[in-house]
C-alpha cells in the first residue's frame, strides 16, 4: 500500500523519443517556462501584496494578534511567502534548463528571432524573480516576523485585497475539501493562479457562479 | 446511393481545386497588385558588361594608376547608363547597383594602356553577346584621363545604342592637383587588384589626422585624405568599408558636395543609409536620383526597396507596378516582393514566390536560407533539410552544416547530425547523439547529460531500466540537482522496491523543481510532502 501510494506521487515525463534535445523541445521548454513564469509572478504580486497590507495595518498602531484582521494577514503571508518560494524556484529551474537548451548546437541554429527573443525574456524574467523572492523572504523575515512573529495564524476564508486593475492573473489560496470553479482545480490549500478575477468554491461539482475576488482572497467553506 | 458518392467526390474534387488554387494565387505577387507592367514609352533594354583591364605592368610610369583610374570611370559611368549592369572581375558590383541578372544580353569589355603617362593611349576592347568585337580608341594624357574616359564611354554607349549622357558626369576631373588625382587612381588599382599594397590597419578603419604610417599603407584612405572632394577616392573608401559592414564609416567618407545629376557617390550613400536602418534618408537620396534619371527602372526598385523598409508599402507597391513586365523576374524584384510581403504580414509558402527567387538566384543564399525558415515554421523539417545542401553551394557551408544538425536531430537522424557535428568539430556532441564512449573525457557536459537522461528514460519505458541506474548515478554524482535524472531515478527505484532511496530522490526532486511532473506545487500536498521529506531524513 504504501509503494503504491508513492509510485502515484511519481511524476511521469513525456517520453524523449532523441537522444539530444532538438528544437521541438526547446519549444516545449519555452512554453513550459513561460506558463510557470506567470504563474511565479502573480504568485509573488499576492505575496507581496500581503506584506504591504500587514504592513500598514500594524504600523503605528502596535501588533494584536487577536485582531482578526491582522491574524488574516499574517497567515496569508506566511503562506504565500512559502508558494512564492516554490513558484520562483519552478521557474527558475525552467529557464536554466531554456537557456541551456538554447545553446546546443541541435538548437541554435534554427532559433528565429521570436524565439531567441522570447527565450532571453524568459532567462531574464527568471533572474528579475528569484531577485524579487529574495526581496520578498528579506522582508518576511527581517520586518514583518520580527513584528508578528508570536502570531500563531490560522488560515480562514478571507476576501482579497484591491487588485490594481492592470488585467494580470491573480493568485488565490482555496482551503479544506472541494474545487477552485471555474476551473475545477482541487482546493487542499492549493494556491491558484486565476487568468480572471472570478471564482467561487464548490463541494463537488462545479455549479456554484464565479465571482468577483481580490488579490490573494482565500476561497473555502466559510461563514 | 452513388448519386451520392458522385457529388461527394465532386464537391472534394471541387474544394482540393480550390484550395490549391487558393495557395496558388495568395503566393504570387500578383494576388498583392504587385505584378510589374508599367507602360513607359522608353524602350527597356537591359544590358550586362563584364568590365575587365589587362594586367598592367611596368611599360610605362604609373600604369597601374591609369589604368586603374579609367577602370573606376568606366565603371562608374556604365552603372548610371539606365538598364546598364556592370561588374568588374570578381569585385563586388557598385553599390546599389545589383549583380547582372540572368538571360541579360552580356558584353565583354577589356581596357588595355599604352604609350606613357604624358601620352597615353587606351584601348578598350569591346565585345557583343553574339562575340561580334570591337576596339575603342582615345589618346590624352594620364593628368586629363578623364577626357580618355569620356571617349570610351561615349563609344560603349553608340555600341549599346543607349543614351551615355547620364554617365558622362561620373568622368568629370577628379582633382585640379595632379599628385591627388595619380593618388585617385592608385586607390582604384588597389581596389580591382591591379597592384598589391600593404595590409590596412588592424582595426580595419581608415583614420584621420594620425600619425603618417597608416596613411601610407592605405592608398584608399591616402587619395581620399589628400583632396576629400575627389568622388573616386571617397567611393572607393566607402565601397571598402560597406564590404566590411561598417557602414559608419562609409558615410564618413563619402564626399559631399554640389555635383551635378546624380553619380555612383549618391547610390553608395542610399545603400549605407539603408544598412543603417535611416530608410528615409534613403528614400529621399534616391528620389534625388530618380529626378536625374527618370527613365532609370533600377532607381526605381531601390525606390520601392527603400519604401518597404520605411514602412511606406503602398507607395512601393505602385514603384513595383510601374515597373516593366519582364522586370518580374529578376531576382531584386522577387527579393523586394518578398520583403513586400513580410513587411506587410502576409505568409510566405516555401514553393512560391521564394523558390522563384531561389532559381533566379542561383548565387544567392538568402531565397534558400528563408524557404528553410518558412519550411521550419511549418514543421516541414524533411524538405528543409533537403535545401542545406544548396546552401552549401551557395557559399554557405558552415551555416548548411549548421542547419543540418539541427535538423537532422529533430528528425531523429542522429547518424547524418552525428555527421554534421564532426564536421563542425564537435566531437562531444556527435559521441552523445551516437552513444558512443560518452563522459569518457571526464567531466559530463550539459549535453551528455541530456543524452543520458533520455536514453535512460527510453530503456525505462521498454522496461530494462534497472540497467541505466548506474548511468544515472554517475549523472547524479556530478550534479546532483538534475530534475529530470532525479525523478527518473527514483521511479526505477520505486518500482523495484527500494522506497527509501526512491523517496530521497523525489525529495530532493521537490527542492529543486516543486512543480515537477505534477508533484503538487503548494498547498498543504506540499506541507505533507516536506514533512515526509524530513522525516525520511531523520
Amino acid at each position: 500500500m504504501r509503494r503504491r501510494s508513492l509510485l502515484l506521487l511519481i511524476p511521469f515525463l513525456t517520453m524523449l523519443a532523441g537522444a539530444v534535445p532538438a528544437i521541438g523541445e526547446f519549444e516545449r521548454a519555452l512554453l513550459d517556462a513561460e506558463a510557470v513564469a506567470e504563474q511565479a509572478a502573480a504568485v509573488g504580486r499576492a505575496a507581496a501584496g500581503m506584506q504591504n497590507a500587514l504592513a500598514w495595518n500594524v504600523a503605528g498602531q502596535g501588533v494584536s494578534c487577536a485582531d482578526p484582521t491582522v491574524q488574516s494577514l499574517v497567515a496569508r503571508s506566511r503562506y504565500l511567502g512559502h508558494a512564492y518560494r516554490d513558484a520562483a524556484q519552478a521557474f527558475r529551474v525552467r529557464a536554466a534548463k531554456v537557456d541551456r537548451l538554447r545553446a546546443l548546437g541541435t538548437v541554435a541554429p534554427l532559433l528565429t528571432e521570436e524565439l531567441a527573443t522570447r527565450a532571453e525574456d524568459v532567462v531574464r524574467r527568471a533572474a528579475e524573480e528569484v531577485e524579487r523572492y529574495r526581496t520578498t523572504a528579506a522582508w518576511q523575515a527581517q520586518l514583518l516576523e520580527r513584528l508578528v512573529g508570536g502570531c500563531d495564524a490560522p488560515l480562514t476564508v478571507a476576501p482579497g485585497l484591491p487588485l490594481p486593475g492592470d488585467g494580470r492573473p491573480v493568485a488565490v489560496i482555496a482551503i479544506g475539501d472541494g474545487l477552485v470553479c471555474p476551473a475545477g482545480v482541487p482546493a487542499r490549500g492549493a494556491v491558484v493562479v486565476l487568468e480572471k478575477p472570478e471564482a467561487c468554491f464548490a463541494k463537488e461539482r462545479c455549479d456554484c457562479t464565479p465571482e468577483p475576488v481580490g488579490l490573494g482572497a482565500v476561497l473555502g467553506e466559510g461563514p | 446511393m452513388n448519386s451520392v458518392r458522385r457529388i461527394a467526390r465532386t464537391t472534394t474534387f471541387g474544394l482540393v481545386v480550390l484550395m490549391l488554387g487558393l495557395l496558388f494565387v495568395l503566393d504570387r505577387p500578383g494576388s498583392l497588385g504587385i505584378l510589374p507592367g508599367g507602360d513607359d514609352d522608353v524602350p527597356w533594354r537591359p544590358v550586362c558588361v563584364h568590365l575587365q583591364a589587362l594586367d598592367p605592368g611596368e611599360a610605362y610610369r604609373w600604369e597601374p594608376e591609369a589604368t586603374g583610374l579609367l577602370l573606376a570611370m568606366l565603371e562608374g559611368g556604365i552603372a548610371m547608363i539606365p538598364d546598364a549592369t556592370v561588374r568588374v572581375a570578381d569585385r563586388p558590383p557598385p553599390p546599389g547597383r545589383p549583380h547582372c541578372e540572368l538571360e541579360v544580353p552580356s558584353w565583354d569589355a577589356r581596357l588595355e594602356t599604352g604609350g606613357k603617362a604624358d601620352d597615353l593611349l587606351a584601348a578598350l576592347w569591346l565585345c557583343s553577346p553574339e562575340r561580334r568585337c570591337r576596339v575603342l580608341e582615345a589618346r590624352g594624357t594620364l593628368w586629363a584621363a578623364e577626357d580618355i574616359a569620356r571617349e570610351l564611354l561615349r563609344g560603349v554607349a553608340r555600341a549599346l545604342d543607349v543614351d551615355a549622357s547620364v554617365g558622362l558626369g561620373w568622368t568629370e576631373k577628379q582633382s585640379r592637383d595632379p599628385y591627388a588625382q595619380l593618388l585617385s587612381g592608385r586607390s582604384a588599382a588597389v581596389w580591382y587588384g591591379l597592384v598589391g599594397y600593404d595590409a590596412p590597419p588592424e582595426d580595419g578603419k581608415a583614420r584621420r589626422n594620425t600619425s603618417e604610417a597608416p596613411k601610407r599603407r592605405d592608398p584608399h584612405l591616402h587619395a581620399a585624405i589628400v583632396d576629400p572632394k575627389m568622388p573616386i577616392a571617397g567611393w572607393m573608401v566607402a565601397r571598402r568599408a560597406l564590404a566590411a559592414g561598417d557602414v559608419d564609416e562609409a558615410l564618413s567618407w563619402l564626399p559631399r558636395g554640389n555635383r551635378p545629376g546624380a553619380d555612383p557617390v549618391d547610390l553608395a550613400e542610399a545603400e549605407a543609409y539603408k544598412a543603417r536602418g535611416q530608410p528615409t534618408e534613403a528614400v529621399a537620396v534616391l528620389d534625388r536620383v530618380q529626378a536625374a534619371l527618370p527613365h532609370d527602372r533600377r532607381i526605381a526598385l531601390e525606390r520601392a526597396a527603400a519604401r518597404v523598409d520605411a514602412g511606406q508599402l503602398e507607395e512601393a507597391r505602385a514603384l513595383l507596378e510601374s515597373l516593366p513586365g519582364p522586370m518580374g523576374d529578376w531576382p531584386r524584384f522577387l527579393e523586394v516582393s518578398v520583403l513586400w510581403k513580410e513587411a506587410a504580414g502576409e505568409p510566405l509558402q516555401p514553393d512560391g514566390l521564394l523558390a522563384r527567387w531561389q532559381a533566379r538566384a542561383p548565387w544567392d543564399p538568402r531565397p534558400v536560407r528563408k524557404r528553410i525558415d518558412v519550411y521550419v515554421g511549418l514543421d516541414q523539417f524533411e524538405e528543409a533539410l533537403a535545401l542545406t545542401p544548396e546552401l552549401a553551394k551557395r557559399g554557405q557551408l558552415d551555416t548548411a552544416r549548421r542547419l543540418r544538425l539541427a535538423l537532422a536531430a529533430q528528425l531523429r537522424d542522429w547518424a547524418t547530425a552525428a555527421t554534421a557535428a564532426r564536421e563542425l568539430g564537435d566531437e562531444v556532441l556527435a559521441r552523445a547523439m551516437l552513444d558512443e564512449d560518452v563522459g569518457k573525457d571526464g567531466k559530463l557536459s550539459p549535453v551528455e547529460i541530456e543524452a543520458i537522461v533520455a536514453r535512460a528514460r527510453a530503456a525505462h519505458d521498454a522496461g530494462r531500466g534497472e540497467e541505466t541506474l548506474a548511468a544515472l548515478d554517475r549523472v547524479l554524482r556530478e550534479d546532483p540537482w538534475v530534475p529530470e535524472a532525479l525523478a527518473l531515478r527514483a521511479e526505477i527505484l520505486a518500482a523495484s522496491g527500494r522506497d527509501a532511496q526512491a523517496r530521497a530522490d523525489l525529495c530532493r526532486l521537490r527542492e529543486v523543481d516543486p512543480a515537477h511532473g505534477g508533484l503538487a506545487p503548494t498547498g498543504a500536498d506540499a506541507l505533507a510532502w516536506l514533512r515526509r521529506c524530513e522525516e525520511g531524513t531523520r
